[in-house]
């Protein structure tokens, strides 16, 4: 039944790419990148317990990482991986003080750091100040260059398989255990042997890599790198995609991405369309998008994915299997 | 639990793909009528500058309703697509996109800088020609060949600053900006970059950012500087703190305060109070239309103003005037590329475009894609609330355009 599920998943995201538009191709491409970041995120808030507003920042020091380097004629490869190990090395230093708060405290904390970061750069002429840099060469290997839309959907959602297994491995290992145990209670955890404060530094490392990564692919596909597209508004919604199909789901993180990312373009969609009064868009992308995710949270505080009665998961595994039996 | 996340991950890839499909075919099944030129927008209508794209939308608007009620261009009528970028960049490419999948002629550029630094790369890679409403120099700077500039530079400010002091005997000034933001920093080094020609010496730089609430240092430092005015690129509340404290120190007696285009609209003006009285601005022309003469430029700014106040009350914002004259320029390049409207055809009459719009009169040439000259920028002093022209300002009317 897993198997089926999954098999469905890949072959859908693998032949999407086929027969979507441009803009939508893009929307698709994104999807992927912010599904890489969540599932990082996902791994921090559900599985560690530490909450973070400012995970964005770890996007964009992969982005600028990439920019930076690429365009000083480093290899596009080289400066891929660079990336996520920079966001990886930047949160396992800042991590020491700041991971030893708790609850809000992290959260603003890890907000605060993203603003400082934006900051620092739009100041630092070396980092293109507040203008940016534009004209970042595609993601090149070799002789060969990724240049359209469609390569990059298949490496994004590759990338994403990828970051999934990883995970879903991680968490079944010795130290996923270890993890679900000091989010319980890290007191509890402590007792039991469990290295936390190093754990959690890891954990907080690697949520920075994925996002990294996925910040390297967003720069050499977008072609350009600027403080303002890496809002503290981006770290939010990173949040609510963790959270909006269950907290501490691989593949709930990954829906989330793919559901707020669609969500997203639908509203804008329809806001703008023909005949549509000026107040529209306003009127779809706060409060529309707003009361969606507050009624999610009031009615179904386990996320979308409660809502599937269990009767309907036994009743479709009963027709697997009898599907099965049949063969 | 996850078993069942699984399924519906597959479910919600599959839902967002339905989503996908259908939301990108909207529009065309709207207006695929043949008779219908299609340009598109990109506009921050919703996000932190939502007030920007509110004007870039209405101006657009008053300049196609204008243009379709006269008919059109060639017969077409023109069939306006506006997408919103949420102030967010990345939004902005999908627009881009978007837009480039409608098959539009041409591309509307957002106000936000951001935005037009992210899509202008990508226009220009599509030979699609775009019409930016961000006054950012290094749109035109290196010259793009696709790549238009609405908002004059931050040189060409500068330059009309420049000749009042000069005509002012002003040969000693203190300039203060507000590093956080491009339109400002580029203003300061304009002003470092022209001051030397005009016989200005900067004798202080005081530095703020946008947030900066405390100015009482700056005021002080200018005080001492013996500076004969005060020069300042902000925008925002900072300028408005910025004009209580000098007013407070009283130095208003003793030195001249000068600001730019971006505080030259009431939203500066009403939150400074009598503190402004007698602050000099460089300004687009359309802040002084009243007080003008009798002129073309004054009739071009009517166009607008008129039709504006009708059907949206009060004066047009900068960006509402900005968006209006790139849309004028865009169907009077329009008009010469008919009937193909090809993305060439409509490039080459815009690198050969004069026209007169509300923001002043346009030279574009295949090596300026900025087109506006210092004559189309006033020199305006605040009084009780009021944009009124600087005795010098009068004596310029002989090079009003148009």
């Amino acid at each position: 039944m897993r198997a089926v599920a999954v098999i469905l998943a890949a072959t859908v995201s693998l032949a999407l790419p086929l027969w979507l538009s441009a803009a939508n191709l893009t929307v698709y491409v994104l999807a992927g990148l912010y599904a890489v970041t969540a599932v990082g995120l996902s791994l921090l808030m559900g599985y560690a317990g530490q909450v973070s507003l400012g995970q964005a920042v770890f996007f964009a020091i992969g982005a600028y990482t990439v920019a930076v380097l690429s365009l000083h004629g480093v290899p596009a490869a080289a400066a891929l991986v660079a990336a996520p190990v920079l966001a990886a090395a930047v949160a396992a230093v800042v991590g020491v003080p700041i991971l030893r708060l708790r609850g809000h405290y992290l959260a603003f904390a890890t907000l605060a750091f993203q603003l400082i970061v934006l900051s620092v750069i739009s100041n630092t002429a070396f980092l293109g100040g507040g203008l940016g840099f534009t004209g970042i060469p595609s993601l090149g290997i070799g002789g060969a260059a990724l240049t359209s839309a469609r390569g990059y959907a298949w490496l994004v959602w590759g990338v994403t398989a990828a970051v999934m297994i990883l995970t879903r491995n991680l968490i079944r290992s010795r130290p996923g255990r270890a993890l679900r145990a000091l989010a319980t209670s890290e007191a509890a955890a402590e007792s039991a042997g469990i290295p936390v404060v190093r754990y959690k530094l890891a954990v907080f490392a690697l949520s920075a890599a994925y996002a990294g990564f996925a910040g390297g692919i967003y720069v050499f596909f977008i072609g350009y790198a600027a403080p303002g597209a890496f809002p503290v508004a981006l770290s939010v919604e990173l949040v609510v995609m963790v959270v909006i199909f269950g907290l501490g789901s691989v593949w709930g993180a990954v829906a989330g991405a793919v559901g707020i990312s669609v969500l997203v373009q639908v509203l804008n969609q329809v806001g703008t369309s023909p005949g549509m009064p000026q107040y529209m868009p306003t009127l779809l992308s706060y409060a529309a998008y707003g009361v969606i995710l507050v009624l999610i949270m009031v009615f179904l505080p386990g996320g979308v994915a409660a809502i599937i009665p269990p009767g309907a998961v036994a009743s479709a595994r009963s027709f697997v299997s009898s599907f099965r039996r049949r063969q | 639990m996850r078993r069942s996340s699984a399924l519906l991950a597959a479910v919600a890839v599959t839902a967002a793909a339905t989503a996908c499909g259908s939301g990108g075919s909207t529009h065309s099944t709207t207006s695929s009528s043949s008779a219908q030129i299609k340009v598109g927008m990109i506009a921050p209508l919703t996000g932190p500058f939502a007030p920007l794209g509110q004007g870039d939308e209405q101006g657009a608007d008053i300049a196609v309703s204008q243009l379709n009620a006269a008919g059109g261009i060639d017969g077409h009528k023109v069939d306006l697509i506006i997408k919103d970028d949420k102030t967010d960049p990345t939004q902005s490419l999908i627009d881009f996109q978007a837009l480039q999948g409608e098959g539009v002629a041409a591309v509307l550029g957002s106000s936000v800088s951001d935005s037009a630094r992210a899509v202008a790369p990508k226009a220009e890679q599509a030979q699609i020609p775009y019409i930016s409403l961000s006054p950012v120099d290094q749109t035109v700077n290196p010259v793009q060949p696709y790549v238009f500039l609405v908002p004059a530079v931050t040189t060409t400010y500068a330059n009309r600053l420049m000749q009042w002091f000069k005509a002012e005997g002003i040969t000693r000034i203190a300039v203060g900006y507000d590093n956080t933001d491009i339109y400002t920093t580029n203003g300061y080094h304009s002003t470092l970059s022209q001051a030397p020609s005009y016989g200005v010496k900067v004798v202080d730089t005081e530095v703020f950012q946008i947030t900066t609430t405390d100015f009482s240092t700056i005021v002080s430092h200018v005080a001492g500087s013996g500076a004969q005015a005060f020069l300042v690129w902000a925008t925002g509340p900072a300028p408005v703190i910025l004009t209580k404290t000098f007013s407070g120190a009283g130095l208003a007696a003793k030195m001249k305060l000068v600001m730019t285009p971006s505080d030259a609209t009431t939203l500066y003006t009403r939150p400074a109070g009598p503190a402004a009285n007698g602050v000099v601005m460089a300004a687009a022309l359309g802040v002084i239309a009243p007080q003008l003469p009798q002129s073309p430029i004054k009739t071009a700014i009517g166009n607008l103003a008129t039709p504006f106040a009708a059907k949206y009350g009060g004066q047009p914002s900068e960006f509402a005037a900005d968006a209006y004259s790139g849309a004028e320029l865009l169907f009077a390049a329009l008009k010469q590329a008919a009937p193909g409207f090809s993305g060439s055809a409509i490039q080459s009459a815009l690198s050969h475009l004069s026209l007169l719009t509300p923001d002043g009169e346009y030279h574009y040439t295949q090596t300026d894609h900025s087109g506006l000259t210092p004559d189309d920028v006033a020199m305006v002093v605040v009084q009780d609330g009021a944009f009124q022209p600087t005795p010098w300002q009068k004596t310029q009317y002989s090079t009003l355009p148009g």
